[in-house]
């Protein structure tokens, strides 16, 4: 028996969850290493005030290294400046440049967590590298399945949809079957002083609106798009717009519609024409998307429609649809019942029990009626 | 951090503070605690340590200890002589022009940017692929506008030994002022300012197993230079402010090591050096390249060039060994740029990102630099493997 600790890399945020998983990791006898990535110029993010500098400041590179400290374990930092302005801001910033809205957390996840690190696991011998998301990963004889955090209100799954199956093998997640409020206790006991940290924002990235963030560093491509219509679902022009990137799909608040027929909310964005598209709260209603960029998480895909749960959004609890193979790699999906916001470029996520089965970027939404096949076999285990 | 014994090859980016150093630090903290400036006994006391720290800092530069003032630090050291001379030049009119070398530190090169922003005329003088700079080079670029030429005494990255005296004559032969950044040098390759000719001399003290946040600098007599701050006027005003007591009499035990040492340090640090040296050459297979002079160099410096391994890799896989090395200056680690040394030198990005550099220094014995070699032939076989 080779008797040496089995070697894991732990990505620390500087946030108390990725602290608390490093904690667990060491106590679970792994030579644990916590790795932080450097994504942004701390130079540049220190000129903000200290409120706007959200993930890049270099703070949290500090918290994370005080962390490693003060359970005694190494740490080092991984200087991933360029590979996330590449693939992660300039993509996220384009998105909106094309009425799209854009989810660059999991492109992160994907592209810089999982992708850099593995690349980096053979160079420092780690046996595994580990987060600290909610979700857990069970390692078995087949595939490593990625199922949902035993706290549900904390579940964070549907960000993980991308990370390929090949990563997930080498993957430990420590915090799966914990609640938010013990790892909090779990720290404020082992003292850490990350403890009684807040919650990180959404887009680590932008300080301030996102929309004025474009503007700032799109001056031509901004000013090219300058006014357009909004128009209703009828093609009638109801207001206008000054540039269709400062919308999302469901917005309700600042549309400056004053026809009195209102309260309007954005139903779609056409980057073509340059118009934004407004209805009532059910035009917003869709009867299924198409996902592309797909990726079969932990089951293959099905050879005939099957039904499943499909989030489309981060804080969905999710609802019965039947997901479709289509051609080109895409998935078309489709709601029980229509839902509401479906937004292109956000992440769908199907799930089988409480596995991820794939997931997607959403491509369009679809409005057309469809009706399930007659002749259903459940698979096992799906509920119905 | 972990539990892990320490090897540590980084004495180029700091050293560990003496203990005897330390002690006086203390002492100084809890009993000579008066303000220098103080016109009473407790104030005296204070004198009496910072004139002594001086003594014992000039004696290593053979400079009138009334010719150095105590900065912060090597940095600020750097941007007081530069601005310092050039400014003074800009009132008096004497002059617009600096030079400064392609390898020097970014005190330097980031403070010649900030005076090229000023108004003030900059250039770079080039290095050779061994990393000198050519007297005659520097010759055809003075001019009559020239007022400052400031080239490192040992470079922090490769460490190559300047001319220095040679470099002095040339300027003085033109009228025009020589500093030399000797943060490097200092304690362990001489730098005599008398010998040697030198205007303006920067030295810190943390690279000599003294405490951080001190520093000098060397100013002829009678030159003036123009203080970057204003206040009670310490330091003949040059560098306002309460000295950094604790740090100065640190400093000052520091250098009187240094000249107990210097002998030695260079003897017992350069044989382990060389032995680290063909230890490292033996265990790896494939090519080692040095980066740099092959003789003119600091006796604890070693650069090598591993091609196809990224260093930083190297770097972090040694880290978690413990053994700490470094991949540039450490101001610059983190930094996804190349080294601008090692690109002066004429390596490719790709041969700078392949380089690491092991300065050693008196914590380091025959086991812990054969170990350490070990270790790190063990890890370039493994990346070259893992690269093809």
């Amino acid at each position: 028996m080779n008797d040496k600790k089995r070697r894991v890399g732990i990505l620390m945020s500087g946030g108390v969850d990725s602290s608390v998983a490093a904690l667990l990791l060491k106590d679970a006898g792994y030579e644990t290493v916590g790795v932080t990535l450097q994504l942004w110029d701390y130079e540049t993010a220190a000129s903000r005030p200290r409120g706007e500098r959200g993930c890049c400041d270099i703070s949290h590179q500090l918290d994370a290294r005080y962390v490693c400290s003060q359970i005694g374990i190494d740490h080092i930092t991984l200087d991933l400046r360029d590979r996330f302005t590449e693939r992660v801001v300039k993509p996220y910033e384009k998105a909106y440049l094309k009425g799209i809205t854009p989810n660059p957390c999991v492109a992160c996840n994907s592209h810089l967590k999982w992708g850099a690190v593995l690349e980096k696991t053979a160079a420092l011998e780690f046996d595994y590298i580990a987060t600290g998301h909610y979700a857990r990963i069970e390692h078995g004889d087949g595939l490593p399945l990625l199922r949902k955090g035993l706290d549900l209100t904390k579940d964070q799954s549907y960000a993980l949809w991308q990370v390929p199956r090949i990563a997930l093998a080498k993957t430990l997640l420590p915090l799966g079957e914990w609640t938010k409020k013990d790892i909090r206790a779990k720290a404020a006991e082992m003292n850490l002083r990350t403890a009684q940290k807040a919650e990180s924002q959404e887009v680590c990235f932008i300080p301030e609106h996102y929309s004025d963030y474009i503007r700032e560093n799109y001056p031509d491509e901004t000013s090219k798009i300058g006014h357009g219509d909004i128009i209703n679902q009828q093609g009638k022009v109801v207001g206008s717009h000054n540039g269709f990137f400062g919308f999302t799909i469901g917005q309700r608040r600042g549309l400056n519609i004053s026809d009195g027929q209102g309260p309007y909310y954005v139903t779609g964005i056409d980057a073509t024409s340059n118009r934004v598209i407004v209805g009532d709260r059910p035009a917003l209603k869709r009867t299924g998307l198409v996902a592309a960029d797909v990726n079969w998480t932990s089951f293959d895909p099905p050879t005939a429609p099957e039904r499943c749960t499909i989030k489309i959004r981060y804080n969905d609890r999710g609802v019965p649809a039947w997901v479709i193979p289509g051609e080109n790699g895409r998935v078309e999906i489709r709601f029980e019942t229509p839902q509401i916001s479906v937004t292109p470029g956000q992440s769908a996520v199907w799930y089988k029990d409480d596995a991820v089965w794939g997931g997607g970027l959403i491509r369009m939404a679809l409005k057309d009626d469809w009706q399930p096949p007659v002749e259903v076999v459940h698979p096992k285990g799906v509920k119905a | 951090m972990s539990d892990k014994p320490l090897i540590y090859l980084d004495h180029s980016a700091t050293t560990p503070v003496d203990a005897d150093v330390a002690d006086v630090v203390k002492q100084t903290m809890l009993d000579a605690w008066g303000n220098p400036s103080s016109r009473y006994g407790k104030g005296n006391e204070a004198q009496l340590v910072l004139q002594t720290a001086r003594e014992l800092v000039a004696s290593q530069l053979n400079c009138p200890p009334e010719d150095l003032f105590f900065t912060s630090g090597g940095t600020e050291a750097d941007n007081l002589a530069l601005f310092g001379a050039m400014q003074t030049a800009r009132k008096k009119a004497t002059g617009n022009h600096l030079i400064v070398s392609s390898i020097e530190h970014s005190a330097i090169l980031r403070a010649a940017e900030a005076l090229k922003d000023e108004g003030y005329r900059v250039d770079v003088l080039p290095v050779s692929s061994d990393g000198l700079v050519s007297p005659d080079t520097l010759a055809g670029m003075i001019d009559n506008e020239t007022v400052l030429v400031s080239v490192m005494a040992v470079n922090n990255e490769v460490g190559t030994i300047q001319p220095i005296a040679e470099l002095a004559k040339i300027c003085h032969e033109h009228g025009v002022l020589f500093h030399t950044d000797a943060v490097q040098a200092y304690g362990k390759v001489k730098v005599d300012v008398e010998a040697m000719g030198l205007d303006l001399v920067s030295v810190s003290s943390h690279k000599i197993y003294g405490p951080k946040g001190v520093g000098a600098l060397y100013v002829r007599d009678g030159l003036d230079i123009e203080p970057r701050t204003r206040g009670g006027g310490q330091e003949k005003g040059i560098r306002t402010g309460t000295e950094n007591m604790p740090g100065i009499a640190g400093f000052g035990k520091a250098a009187e090591l240094c000249a107990r040492h210097f002998d030695e340090d260079a003897e017992r640090i350069g044989a382990l050096r060389d032995e680290m040296f063909e230890l490292i050459k033996q265990g790896v297979e494939g090519k080692v390249r040095l980066n740099g002079h092959p003789e003119k160099r600091l006796y604890a410096n070693l650069n090598l060039c591993f091609e196809g391994v990224e260093a930083e890799s190297l770097l972090q896989a040694l880290d978690l060994d413990g053994i700490a090395v470094s991949t540039g200056s450490a101001c610059s680690s983190g930094s996804t740029k190349p080294s601008h040394v090692l690109l002066a030198l004429g390596l490719s990005e790709l041969e700078a990102h392949s380089s690491l550099r092991l300065t050693l220094g008196r914590t380091n014995d025959r086991d812990s630099i054969s170990r350490a070699a070990e270790r790190i032939a063990y890890h370039v076989n493994r990346l070259r493997a893992m690269a093809f």
